[in-house]
């Protein structure tokens, strides 16, 4: 049996002292922000927030992490692992060697991200470590016409899948740290990738009205499951994220301004939600619920879903705070 | 042979003949139009014409006042051939005290002077054959018309075509000067100057009779000033003693336009003259009135209207119903077209038509745009939770005529002393701009949406939506009691958005607790621990007073960009030992967190940590 244990609970001491118990200002994401060429803060929390002024400028692009802790960031012809985003002083870290990224991809945890140069069509895992960053593989993916069109990563593991549109090998790949890549699937016109069911699983979107395919156990089996979506002829997939408690799987449509909710249990649409909007994209904004559903442009609010218990669309305005008498 | 003798000649004999030898025989004398005159030898007669071509006779008596007898033999005419004569048959031989009678006829061809001579032979007695020499001197005026028009140069008038005047506009004038000049070397004489013909007026003469010395003139003024349905031919006649000199006259009329203007806003055509004024009467904003203008040709000629224009060409001022450009506007026709007013702002305008070279002022001024109609802003009013991203929409209850303008702001009157700078619109900001097209009612917001969306925020207090409302040209369109909807956040107990496990280790666990509260304070924190089974600590709940801390926080300035939003960071240590060495934090299955305030408490959130 247990000794009992007594677990005594000491946390007055730092309470009273005000250090330890932090009271902080609430940073839902990044997101960058082509327009204004900055990563840029989402301030506060649907229904309650805004896009805030860049933390980050003079960039040419940006994939954030989940944890809105860092960022890796293209400035001119050099690629860089930025992190600190919420400090004032973000630390910059050049990315040795790597080709100039056009696609990034962070795994959920924020624990490592693969990034791609159309270029060279190498694509580069780099993992995480303490203050460091290890460059775990890079592999010759693709070719410059025949590029990469979709990239995850999974947490535990650091697999990468991608998929590549070539003219007799066109596919779902999976890339191991310590392996060749290899075909995993055949498909075509890719839209985007996701994750789901603890990253074992990959969902396919792609592009037009052509649906959504998931391969079940993709590092394994490899089990491809053609997603009944319901799918109208002006649809258009751009993206789709997987709940956190991953009953449920996102498909954005900006054929049809709408998002569709599949109950992957069930195996069928939950639900279609008309949007005020046409979304551009499906991506991970935060590491807990929330999903950008499209990218700032001018004055027009970012969009984003909030994918919990509850899931929600929600506007973010970008035009910063509201002052007192505006 | 005529033996009259009369007392006139016997004055004049004494003192008038000269004392040549044979000659002295005879006297002559010259009976002319003014009067008589005695002749010497070689003495000379002057004989003045009364004008060119006009006769002028002088009939010479030679007398022979000798003692015996004398023959006349011959009388010769020599020298200008204007001179001719008729003598009597020769010889003749006269007594003493008898005498003939010698016609002479002077007819000048010219003007210029003429000189003849006439050589009567004789003899008397036995004496040796003589002659007796009368010279001759013409002299006649020439009088000569000409016309000069202005600019021009003299140009002599014959008679053999007419005196042309150039193509003249009706109601022009057309003055040629009339000169009658002496060309001649004796004097004129003009008694009268006549014109016939409606079409032509003389002015300037001097009262005759007129003397024209030789080589002076006489002018006067001859008019064409054609008027319509008139001939415009005529004549001038310049009457001389005897005779009348006549000229035909030839005017034309230019084809000419002339152009009139005139415009009416109901009922009849008003005239308007160049640079003249066309008014509008009071038009409210946003609607228009409309008037007619005509262009009218009473003139001759065709006008050729090249240009109609309006400076500046609009928006306020429009022209409609124009024929294509350039347009032939025929003599007694007329064009018309539409001028329409139609003022977007209060107060008087002003622009300028312009037809070829004619100007015109149009102005207009305007009067006040019907008020609008009711206006309502709908969506939820009223208690509204935080956090929330309502939709609302403004509308009119109906159709209005004109394009309106509006802005939708948005006021925050806080409960608790603090601005949210998250309560704002979806756009951005706490104003919006919309419109309501003319003819609808449904305001347009930003992207063509028919409804806009703004955030509740996440801080006690009330939002009051306002509207605003103006033409496209700047008038206020406001109700005097503008349009609005309230909604208000009430003050209530704190709420936790989400809980997460900031950080772990052994015997510590960091919670980060986001969340917020109305009132922006939040005074104590529950904490409940729930053990993992067979696990018993003495203590599972706590209450800690938060209420500092979270008053500082919602003191900073870091904190107004938030509205109560917070993230709590909340480190929890454990004391003990866990069974065969385990990590303490392993033995808590969950945690549940609960926030309190004045206005009452949040449910408990719990975060498994198994």
């Amino acid at each position: 049996m247990f000794r009992k244990t007594i677990i005594g609970f000491a946390f007055c001491v730092p309470l009273l002292l005000g250090q330890e118990f932090g009271l902080g200002p609430l940073i839902s994401g990044f997101v960058f922000d082509p327009a204004s060429k900055g990563i840029r803060p989402f301030l506060g929390i649907p229904g309650g927030g805004y896009v805030g002024r860049p933390v980050l400028s003079e960039l040419d692009a940006a994939w954030v992490a989940p944890n809105a802790n860092a960022a890796v960031a293209v400035r001119g012809p050099e690629a860089f692992l930025v992190r600190g985003l919420k400090t004032p002083e973000p630390a910059w870290l050049r990315l040795e060697g790597a080709d100039l990224p056009t696609a990034a991809a962070w795994n959920a945890d924020s624990t490592s991200f693969a990034i791609y140069s159309q270029s060279s069509g190498v694509l580069r895992l780099y993992t995480l470590r303490g203050m460091e960053v290890d460059e775990l593989a890079w592999y010759e993916a693709a070719t410059a016409e025949e590029p990469v069109r979709a990239i995850a990563v999974s947490r535990r593991d650091r697999k990468v899948f991608f998929a590549r549109e070539a003219a007799d090998i066109s596919g779902l790949y999976l890339a191991a740290p310590g392996e060749a890549p290899r075909w995993v699937t055949p498909l075509s016109g890719v839209a985007a990738l996701t994750l789901a069911n603890r990253d074992q699983d990959v969902v396919i979107v792609q592009t037009s009205a052509s649906g959504a395919v998931l391969i079940k156990d993709a590092a394994g089996a490899a089990t491809p499951i053609p997603l009944t979506l319901e799918l109208d002829t002006s649809s258009d997939l751009v993206g789709a994220v997987c709940a956190p408690d991953g009953r449920r799987l996102f498909f954005a449509d900006r054929g049809t301004r709408s998002l569709l909710t599949y109950d992957l249990e069930a195996g069928l649409v939950e639900s279609r939600t008309s949007l005020d909007f046409a979304p551009s994209r499906a991506e991970r904004l935060s590491a807990g619920s929330l999903f950008l559903l499209t990218t700032p442009e001018g004055t027009q609010p970012l969009y984003v879903l909030d994918a919990g218990p509850v899931p929600g669309v929600f506007f973010v305005p970008t035009a910063g705070p509201a002052g007192e008498g505006e | 042979m005529k033996n009259r003798v009369n007392l006139k000649l016997l004055l004049l004999l004494a003192a008038a003949l000269p004392a040549a030898h044979a000659q002295n025989q005879f006297a002559v004398f010259a009976d002319q139009p003014q009067g008589v005159s005695g002749i010497a030898h070689n003495g000379t007669v002057n004989m003045i014409a009364d004008g060119v071509g006009i006769a002028n006779t002088a009939r010479l008596t030679v007398s022979y006042r000798g003692t015996a007898a004398a023959t006349i033999s011959s009388i010769d005419r020599t020298g200008s051939n204007e001179f001719s004569i008729t003598a009597p048959t020769l010889p003749a031989t006269l007594r003493p005290q008898q005498s003939i009678d010698i016609t002479v006829r002077y007819t000048p061809a010219t003007g210029n002077r003429s000189q003849g001579r006439i050589s009567i032979g004789f003899t008397e007695g036995v004496s040796q054959p003589s002659a007796y020499i009368v010279n001759l001197a013409g002299t006649a005026p020439d009088l000569a018309v000409s016309y000069t028009f202005p600019g021009g140069n003299a140009t002599l008038l014959t008679g053999a075509a007419p005196l042309p005047f150039a193509p003249t506009a009706l109601n022009k004038t057309l003055t040629a000067v009339i000169a009658v000049a002496n060309r001649g070397t004796a004097t004129g004489s003009v008694t009268g100057v006549r014109s016939a013909g409606s079409a032509f007026q003389l002015s300037g003469l001097p009262l005759p009779p007129v003397s024209i010395d030789p080589g002076r003139d006489m002018q006067f003024n001859l008019t064409f000033a054609p008027l319509p349905d008139q001939e415009y031919t005529g004549e001038l006649h310049v009457d001389l003693p005897g005779r009348t000199l006549s000229f035909p006259l030839q005017g034309s009329l230019t084809l000419e336009a002339l152009l009139s203007f005139a415009y009416a806003a109901a009922g009849d055509f008003l005239a308007v003259p160049n640079n003249g004024t066309v008014s509008f009467n009071g038009t409210q904003v946003g609607r228009k009135s409309t008037l007619r203008f005509m262009v009218r040709n009473d003139g001759t000629g065709a006008a050729n209207i090249g240009s109609i224009s309006l400076v500046p060409p609009g928006p306020v001022f429009s022209i409609d119903g124009l024929p294509a450009l350039p347009f032939s506007l025929a003599p007694k026709s007329s064009l018309e077209f539409s001028i329409s007013y139609a003022p977007t702002s209060l107060g008087a305008a002003t622009a300028a038509l312009r037809i070829e070279n004619n100007s015109f002022t149009l102005a207009g001024s305007a009067t006040a745009p019907d008020p609008l109609p009711p206006v309502a802003i709908e969506g939820p009013a009223g208690a509204q939770q935080a956090l929330q991203q309502p939709r609302y929409t403004l509308s009119l209850a109906q159709p209005y005529p004109l394009n309106v303008t509006g802005v939708l702001t948005l006021a925050f009157s806080s409960e608790v002393f603090a601005n949210d700078a998250t309560v704002q619109f979806a756009t951005g900001g706490r104003s919006v701009a919309f419109t309501i097209p003319a003819n609808t009612t449904r305001a347009v917001f930003p992207s063509n949406a028919s409804e806009i969306r703004l955030q509740t925020g996440s801080v006690a207090g009330t939002i009051t939506l306002t509207a605003s409302f103006a033409t496209e040209g700047g008038v206020n369109l406001t109700p005097a009691n503008p349009p609005s909807i309230a909604l208000a956040v009430p003050q209530s107990a704190p709420e936790i958005t989400s809980l997460q496990l900031g950080g772990k280790t052994a015997n510590s666990l960091s919670i980060l607790v986001t969340g917020y509260s109305t009132t922006r304070s939040v005074r104590q924190m529950e904490l409940q621990l729930s053990p993992v089974a067979g696990i018993n600590m003495p203590t599972t709940r706590f209450t800690i007073n938060v209420d500092s801390a979270f008053l500082s926080w919602y003191q900073s300035a870091e904190s107004q960009q938030f509205g109560s939003l917070f993230t709590a960071t909340v480190p929890i240590t454990f004391e003990g030992s866990a069974p065969s060495g385990g990590n303490l934090v392993d033995l808590i299955q969950s945690l549940s967190i609960g926030l309190g305030n004045a206005s009452g408490s949040s449910s408990m959130k719990t975060l498994g940590l198994r």
